[in-house]
């Protein structure tokens, strides 16, 4: 570690990675996840079984955020990013609404551990470390920005309750318009981030609005909606973490 | 060795997390399930209707949709009714409507065709018996009763969630046959959603349209359904297919009224909830002050006995106390619930009772009972259906279990709007 910015990075991502495990396991804890879905339904595990491995898999979530901080503790990273990648498997598999866009949308909580542990291994934020935090937030944003075009109605309700507490009419037409030009800048922001360019402003914007849709969670539907918010802060910390590593490094005098 | 210590210890500490993480799960009751295996039922063949099914939309009195499925395409489709019962005596039947639309559901490899014919002016309170014909293929004579338009008493079924289990769905059916059979009120099923697992699986819902014709009496009376669209077939297309577009393609939500006194406004958790369906609801329920009960059907409940509550909350109850609603049927939990009257997010006497989610073919869950809202309330883990008997003086919801016990019984009376 060299660079001040890289360590602010890294810290950055760390953060935003271990917040992004609370509210994991709190919603597990609380209201059960994807994976027992499936092997309670799918698989036709007992009730009690299927709701150990959930609970187990949280509370593994949990005891991950330490290793997020210790160097060589990039084992028990991967074992969270798998267990991560498992939930979003079940989420397609069990989901409802569009459920191949889950993985997609998921990418960012799965690989940002993955990220962090990559980062411990190689001891430096180099290519594999950047492009699978580009990775991540590129699939994210075109997950999300493709929900969006499709007109997913709960994004719909979100842009309705921004435009009443801003204090404009609540509209659903307007709402999808908005939805669409929003469906548009995610997925031209999905594909930037992965052109070979560093572009700073591209990351930014996708830090500010990862940022602030996972915010949304809690101003649409109140602070015991924090698990929502706080899984989502992945959504907000990747694309940041590459604004600070893609900081133009003062050049070294002869 | 000292490089693997670290990793050691980070098993050693995530597989300690993951035993308590165990440890600490609650423990679960075994799910009282029917379970009675049914006959084998493959579905259609060649251009034989079958899959027949009647569906109510907003005028249960006056109209009501014939649905059926053929195996092949078919070139001419058609309803021959009559309010005689006539033996499936073909030619014999006064009124004979073609199919307005047919077609094959969206399917990749899939091969079925739907057909529905709409039939409009029908007499209130009316047996209406009739044949299905495609092509020169024609079936046994079935009847529905139309619902009554005056201020009748008069009896509905409620339940969700037939989507995982087919043998504890065709147990279900035959349950809701029998109470059909010995209770002759019985105007029809109001479906909560989730009817399988994949709404865009078309396999899944041949198997759901077979299984529903055990709920034909041995007499061939139909139990209409008033359907309401569940998460697993949120956005797809299929669910229209089979319902015949009620309430709008892709929209799906609006009013029933079971004669002059009873509305159920069935709404779309799949959708927007806070936009034009909020306005909708809003306008519906503050223009009909003086129906004596109100009652709401939707999939995702607002008040759930295990998940998180859904967009319900958000947009609809607000609506639903503000108007005095007086029950709204929730699904998808796979449980069985009834609330504490609830205003405010508190129990309020003169508040609104949620009842349900969904147990017509599902495993059932262990519900959360210590949530605050089961206090006076009741919970359980059973398949069952709401048997609805609505009167001047009373709204009286049972629930049953699959074996005919009746679990569960609330009583509210009308109140002032």
């Amino acid at each position: 570690m060299t660079n001040s910015n890289d360590k602010l990075a890294l810290n950055t991502l760390r953060v935003g990675t271990a917040l992004t495990l609370v509210g994991l396991a709190a919603s597990v804890l609380g209201f059960g996840s994807p994976v027992f879905t499936w092997l309670w339904l799918e698989a036709d595990w007992p009730e009690h079984r299927a709701l150990a491995v959930d609970r187990a898999g949280a509370c593994a979530l949990l005891a991950a955020i330490p290793m997020l901080f210790v160097p060589r503790a990039w084992l028990g990273l991967k074992l969270a990013a798998l267990w991560l990648l498992l939930v979003a498997l079940a989420t397609a598999a069990t989901g409802s609404w569009y459920p191949w866009l889950a993985p997609a949308d998921h990418a960012s909580r799965i690989l940002a551990p993955l990220a962090v542990a990559l980062w411990a291994q190689r001891r430096s934020a180099d290519a594999p470390v950047q492009w699978t935090l580009r990775v991540a937030a590129a699939l994210t944003f075109a997950g999300h920005g493709v929900a969006a075009l499709l007109g997913r109605g709960l994004f719909v309700d979100y842009a309705l309750s921004v435009m009443f507490g801003l204090g404009a009419e609540p509209s659903q037409i307007l709402a999808e318009r908005m939805l669409f030009v929003v469906g548009i800048v995610d997925v031209a922001c999905a594909l930037a981030i992965l052109v070979p360019a560093r572009l700073r402003a591209v990351a930014i914007w996708m830090a500010a609005w990862g940022g602030m849709t996972a915010l949304l969670r809690v101003y649409y539907a109140g602070w015991t909606q924090w698990p929502e918010t706080l899984m989502r802060m992945a959504n907000c910390a990747v694309p940041l973490t590459l604004f600070l590593l893609w900081k133009p490094r003062p050049e070294v005098s002869p | 060795m000292n490089r693997y210590l670290p990793h050691v210890a980070v098993i050693v500490l995530m597989l300690g997390a993951a035993v308590v993480g165990m440890m600490t799960a609650p423990a679960t009751s075994v799910a009282e399930e029917g379970g009675v295996a049914g006959a084998g039922a493959a579905g259609p063949a060649g251009k034989a209707p079958a899959q027949w099914r009647v569906t109510w939309g907003e005028n249960p009195a006056r109209e009501a949709t014939i649905s059926w499925s053929t195996k092949e395409a078919t070139e001419v489709n058609t309803v021959h009714y009559d309010t005689r019962a006539l033996k499936g005596d073909v030619p014999s039947y006064k009124h004979k409507v073609q199919a307005q639309t047919s077609g094959r559901y969206t399917a990749k490899s899939f091969r079925l065709h739907y057909h529905h014919a709409k039939l409009e002016k029908l007499e209130p309170n009316t047996a209406y018996y009739f044949c299905l014909g495609s092509d020169d293929n024609f079936t046994r004579e079935f009847f529905f009763i139309t619902a009554p338009d005056t201020d009748a008493d008069l009896k509905f079924l409620y339940g969700g969630d037939s989507r995982s289990d087919r043998e504890g769905r065709r147990t279900m059916n035959r349950r809701m046959r029998e109470l059909f059979e010995a209770d002759p009120a019985i105007l029809c099923l109001v479906h909560g959603g989730d009817y399988v697992a994949d709404g865009s699986n078309m396999e899944q819902w041949n198997d759901w349209l077979t299984d529903h014709e055990l709920t034909v009496t041995t007499a061939g009376r139909m139990l209409p359904v008033v359907p309401a669209r569940g998460n697993h077939e949120a956005g797809d297309v299929q669910y229209d297919e089979i319902w015949a577009d009620t309430g709008g393609r892709g929209k799906n939500y609006y009013k029933t009224m079971f004669g002059s006194q009873v509305m159920v406004v069935n709404l779309n958790t799949e959708i927007s909830a806070g936009g034009d369906q909020a306005k909708w609801l809003e306008e519906t329920l503050k223009v009909n002050p003086k129906i004596r009960w109100q009652l709401a059907n939707y999939h995702r409940p607002a008040y759930p006995a295990v998940k998180e509550p859904s967009v319900a909350k958000q947009h609809w109850v607000p609506l639903f106390e503000k108007y005095n609603l007086d029950v709204a049927f929730e699904s998808d939990g796979h449980t069985i619930k009834r609330t504490v009257a609830i205003r405010g997010d508190k129990p309020d006497a003169t508040g609104v009772t949620y009842i349900g989610e969904g147990g017509l073919g599902v495993k059932q869950r262990t519900p959360d009972p210590e949530r605050w809202y089961f206090k006076d309330g009741k919970t359980g883990s059973a398949s069952h259906v709401q048997k609805v008997t609505v009167t001047k003086e009373t709204l009286t919801v049972e629930t049953i279990l699959h074996n005919g016990k009746v679990f569960d019984t609330w009583q509210g009376k009308p109140r002032t709007r």
